[in-house]
């Protein structure tokens, strides 16, 4: 009997062990790096900036509109979809985002983190369309705030601010490729960073404003519009929505 | 028994790190693919849309419940216009995600595709785009008037040259192929709210080398 206990015992401890350097794991921790020359897209979530939000139901988020269908057929029970309006860095309105976000089979928890594959469709009105592909890593997230506050009901301490692009560009940057406009045949990076500002047990994420740091290489095209997002809101388009 | 319990120790946190590093965390449901080698070479396959119940609603921009109800003024008729769908595959089942941005630029409209399948990865294709409201200006020609009901059929072929698509990107199952698509809008009516009843067919034709 001695022999079971110590044998039970023994794999506890152990686990115990490795799922605290799983917590503290260096492997999964995203660093924050910042592009020289990019221009900020920003965006208030669960509500805020949102045109639609749905999913499964599975995580705990609102559905936006209310009445919007559910995400429930088994290939796409996984996926959850956000229709932004994204700001730019003086707060006014510039551009329209559908964000499809699906958990990424690439997950590992010991090497990678959590990881989500983020493909984001932007549309800057008059100006073109961009597709963003990302990988991001919700590890830091989920150890922090979720699991401390909503399963072992610690209280939270927030804000807090979360990088969470680890790719899938070598930099750990995300993949930017203009479709239409002044972006077409342009390619560049991201980087999305979450500032958590309200998290609580019951209700989950309250407040969070994310970050799209864009970076556009060697398009004349782009090149101008990163000039004038990167400008005071005296553009026509920016005085207009103010 | 002190070695028994180091051992138990050491198996319990290999055995915990393993199952981190080698456990398949996230799944996605996959359906077989319904894809057919066309003749001349290249895969086909078509995706299909239901209407209205593919359909997923989204606040209108301009409504009192936007967040940018001032954006959506200062845009006027210039706005871009985004739908967001269900896609089935040929047999009918749901596979994924579309995305569809049509938006105005200095150099005319583009259509841009971003369909999203869990399970296989993401396409991205664009178009030039149609003239604005297109699908609402068929409906007309066919005697529908806004804000009425209206039965009837008509294809609303939004792309019917191929050869005039592109391929933008493909990740994972995708990826490198060079994706054409055709784009037909199947309408068997409209109710008063301005719904419409019908399907919406992408054909595409893949080939190696995108």
């Amino acid at each position: 009997m001695k022999y079971v206990f110590a044998t039970l015992a023994g794999i506890l401890v152990g686990a115990a062990i490795a799922v605290a350097v799983l917590f503290y794991n260096p492997l999964t921790e995203v660093r924050e790096a910042s592009a020289e020359e990019s221009w900020t897209l920003a965006y208030d979530f669960p509500g805020g900036s949102t045109l639609a939000l749905t999913h499964a139901g599975q995580f705990g988020l609102p559905h936006i509109p209310a009445d919007v269908g559910p995400l429930w057929e088994a290939a796409i029970a996984n996926v959850v979809l956000n229709v932004l309006v994204l700001e730019d860095e003086n707060g006014a309105p510039r551009a329209l985002a559908s964000r499809v976000s699906v958990p990424s089979q690439e997950t590992d928890l010991l090497l990678q983190g959590f990881l989500v594959s983020e493909h984001w469709l932007i549309t800057i009105p008059g100006q073109g369309t961009l597709f963003v592909d990302g990988e991001n890593n919700l590890w830091p997230f989920i150890k922090e705030s979720l699991i401390p506050v909503k399963y072992l009901q610690q209280d939270w301490h927030g804000p807090m601010r979360y990088p969470v692009t680890i790719g899938p560009r070598s930099n750990r940057s995300a993949e930017v490729i203009g479709v239409s406009g002044a972006f077409a045949g342009s390619r560049g990076s991201a980087r999305e960073t979450y500032d958590l500002r309200r998290f609580s047990a019951a209700l989950g994420i309250e407040a969070l404003r994310g970050t799209l740091e864009v970076t556009l290489e060697e398009n004349a095209g782009a090149d101008a519009v990163e000039a004038e997002l990167a400008a005071e809101p005296n553009t026509p388009l920016a005085a207009a929505s103010q | 028994m002190r070695r028994l319990f180091i051992l138990a120790l050491f198996v319990g946190f290999a055995g915990t790190l393993a199952g981190a590093h080698y456990l398949p965390w996230v799944s996605h449901e996959r359906l077989s693919s319904q894809t057919s080698v066309i003749a001349n070479g290249g895969r086909a396959e078509s995706f299909v849309i239901r209407l209205p119940a593919d359909r997923i609603e989204t606040v209108a921009l301009d409504g009192s419940a936007s967040p940018a109800a001032t954006f959506a003024a200062a845009l006027g008729a210039q706005g871009p216009q985004l739908e967001h769908f269900k896609i089935r595959d040929r047999t009918g089942n749901v596979i994924g995600i579309a995305t569809r941005h049509w938006a105005e630029a200095a150099d005319g409209a583009t259509t841009t595709w971003a369909l999203v399948f869990p399970a296989r990865g993401a396409i991205v294709l664009a178009h030039s785009g149609e003239a604005r409201d297109a699908v609402e200006a068929a409906l007309q020609d066919r005697g529908h008037t806004a804000g009425s009901q209206w039965d009837g059929e008509v294809t609303v072929a939004l792309i019917d040259d191929a050869a005039t698509t592109r391929s933008v990107v493909g990740l994972r199952e995708f990826a490198g192929l060079d994706v054409r698509y055709t784009e037909a809008w199947n309408i068997t009516g409209i109710d008063e709210q301005g719904e419409i009843r019908g399907t919406i067919e992408l054909d595409t034709v893949s080939r190696r080398g995108g």
